[in-house]
């Protein structure tokens, strides 16, 4: 079941918008991220889907049918919270039952459908425990088999993982896309992880101060982001931000109190460009100036990844992360040369919108 | 280091034992001068050694009407407590809930209830029983101590509300359940412990209360504390009547505190043991 929603808002106490006219579909079977930091009013939105929260303005499709005032247990809409909610008084296989219970549904079929779901979660020797006796990952399963127990038209969940530690949640993370995998139904995952949006994610939403920002398939979000925001946003270590101007003169680009050089592609503007976005894994680091595009810089913080290292270097003014394989011998304090990859260049305009790749 | 926590141990279990003995013996004393014959009672020193009887109850239970003022007790303090619960729950769970205008100075308003001294209500209680024809009426005095137990336990019941995860009733929402159902199936059995330490407060309250309860009845509806002090006049004090009507106060309190004293425990802790 698609849903849809057309113009929200959501107001909270007359004046604060937690959500601002926002229209978007979600498509039916699919697996849609909404991305966003705190406070983005990404929650809002799944609990106004939800029914938990009421549309101050605009119109809520689930399907076809207007759905602003179709009460929660109407909607047949399963929804996961971020903090474990097992119902107190009732073990792990009442918990589950609970919601079939409701809809007087045999004992037999309740038995058979909670037997096979608790064999995919593994989860069917802990059957018989109380919420005190299962740990915080056995919860999330556990939560997850109540979701998806029911059928439901609609999958909500609301930073289900953000509370396990990483290894659970990378765990947890593909145990979820291979139950989506296995029977696609729609659903809408938050979170403010991107690494787990983009992952999980079949479509992503990228939301900030209540607005939809931009939304795509993960490559296109990733590759393609719509202004800084979204590009600083996904992506670890965090893309490179360069505040600067292009003199038409020199050809070159001036920053506060530098210059450089920068192959740009021509249908690019450059009079426009008001910010160079790099993503660290795009610049090479040397030691020496092999061309005119090196720039000159000081290493500040050498970070071992294991696989990888992370520079930090002093140049143009600021801080810049810099991603290689290997620590090609430099050591901190050094002076070294990097040089941007021009195949991946973000330019962006005095209003932070992408102007288009540089490449 | 361990010879230093058994000293605390002791220490700890020798201020306990003082303390308890402090405000055991008064109460020990009234209940042995409750069952000693009236020869005895005031007799200096005090016998300590002596046929127990029961005639001070009998005296009071069947001569002197204390039966049916026992029985007063316990209607006002049944209704009372049963129409405060009735009221003070939902009351409370919605403002723990929902982010209602005018919550927080409704809350304050609350609270300021059981700040008034009832003695400057008093009165007031007195002229409006006698104008409404209240006067030493059941529902006079179940009136009146609603204007205290009500606010009670809607500033106690909420703060338990706060405490039961909203996620909780929200995902029983979502699971088919009404809000209602929800509340009924998933929020209540959580606020038993609640409840039952709310109605322990409450009662205790209502059934010691003396001061309204002096003024807002005569012989109809005179409650347990108010005509237990009819044995201390001006001419004499009739001991073991009095202490033998006041063992009747404490007693009910007592086999009530113990006989929910699992859910007590659990009640009164609430919220810091998560």
């Amino acid at each position: 079941m698609e849903v849809r929603l057309k113009n929200i808002s959501k107001v909270y106490n007359s004046n604060i918008f937690a959500v601002k006219n926002i229209s978007n579909l979600f498509e039916s079977k699919k697996f849609t991220v909404l991305l966003g930091p705190s406070g983005c009013g990404k929650t809002t939105v799944l609990r106004l889907i939800a029914g938990l929260e009421k549309i101050t303005e605009g119109y809520l499709y689930l399907g076809d049918k207007m759905a602003n005032d179709i009460p929660p247990k109407k909607r047949n809409i399963a929804m996961a919270f971020q903090r474990f909610t097992m119902y107190p008084g009732m073990n792990v296989y009442q918990n589950i039952a609970f919601p079939l219970e409701i809809k007087r549904i045999e004992k037999d079929k309740i038995k058979e459908k909670i037997d096979k779901l608790s064999k995919i979660l593994k989860i069917n020797d802990l059957l018989n425990r109380i919420p005190d006796q299962v740990s915080g990952g056995e919860a999330q399963r556990i939560a997850l088999a109540r979701m998806l127990v029911r059928e439901p038209n609609i999958c909500l969940m609301d930073e289900p993982l953000s509370s396990l530690d990483a290894k659970l949640r990378i765990e947890l993370r593909t145990e979820i896309k291979n139950i989506h995998l296995n029977n696609p139904r729609t659903t809408i995952f938050v979170t403010h992880d991107q690494e787990e949006a983009m992952s999980l994610g079949e479509q992503i939403v990228v939301m900030d101060k209540g607005e939809i920002i931009q939304q795509g398939v993960p490559d296109e979000i990733f590759n393609n982001p719509k202004n800084v925001f979204v590009g600083t946003f996904l992506g670890l270590p965090t893309m490179n931000i360069i505040k600067c101007n292009y003199d038409n003169n020199l050809n070159v680009f001036n920053t506060n109190e530098n210059s450089f050089l920068l192959k740009c592609s021509t249908d690019v503007n450059k009079k426009y460009i008001k910010y160079i976005g790099i993503r660290p894994e795009n610049i090479k680091l040397n030691k020496n100036k092999l061309d005119k595009y090196y720039i000159g810089c000081k290493i500040l913080v050498i970070e071992n990844l294991g696989n990888k290292y992370l520079y930090t270097v002093e140049a143009l003014n600021q801080n810049i992360k810099v991603m290689c394989k290997d620590n090609n011998n430099i050591d901190i304090g050094q002076k070294c040369f990097f040089k941007f990859d021009n195949k991946s260049i973000y330019c962006f305009d005095n209003k932070e919108e992408n102007l288009g790749n540089g490449n | 280091m361990k010879n230093k926590e058994i000293m605390i141990k002791i220490v700890a279990y020798v201020v306990i034992i003082i303390f308890s003995l402090i405000s055991f013996i008064p109460f020990i004393t009234g209940l042995i001068t409750a069952f000693k014959p009236e020869t005895i009672q005031i007799h200096s020193p005090p016998i300590w050694i002596f046929e127990p009887t029961l005639s001070n109850y009998e005296r009071i239970l069947f001569t002197k009407g204390n039966l049916y003022n026992l029985m007063n007790s316990f209607i006002v303090t049944f209704f009372n407590i049963i129409i405060s619960l009735v009221v003070g729950i939902p009351a409370a769970y919605a403002l723990a809930r929902f982010n209602l205008k005018g919550s927080g100075a409704l809350l304050s308003w609350i609270i300021s209830l059981r700040m008034i001294p009832p003695v400057v209500v008093a009165i007031p209680f007195f002229s409006l029983a006698q104008s409404f024809n209240l006067y030493d009426s059941y529902i006079g005095l179940t009136l009146s101590y609603m204007c205290f137990s009500i606010p009670m336990v809607i500033w106690i019941m909420r703060g338990f509300c706060v405490e039961i995860p909203k996620e909780l009733e929200e995902s029983a929402m979502m699971d088919g359940c009404s809000r209602l159902y929800a509340i009924y199936k998933i929020v209540l059995p959580l606020m038993i412990p609640g409840i039952v330490a709310t109605t322990l407060l409450v009662v205790m309250v209502i059934w010691n209360e003396y001061l309204i309860a002096l003024i807002l009845t005569g012989r109809e509806a005179q409650t347990l504390p108010v005509s237990t002090a009819r044995y201390i006049t001006r001419v004499r004090i009739e001991w073991g009547s009095l202490f033998a009507a006041n063992s009747l106060i404490v007693i009910p309190i007592l086999i009530l505190a113990i006989s929910i004293q699992k859910h007590l425990v659990r009640g009164l802790t609430f919220g810091t043991i998560k």
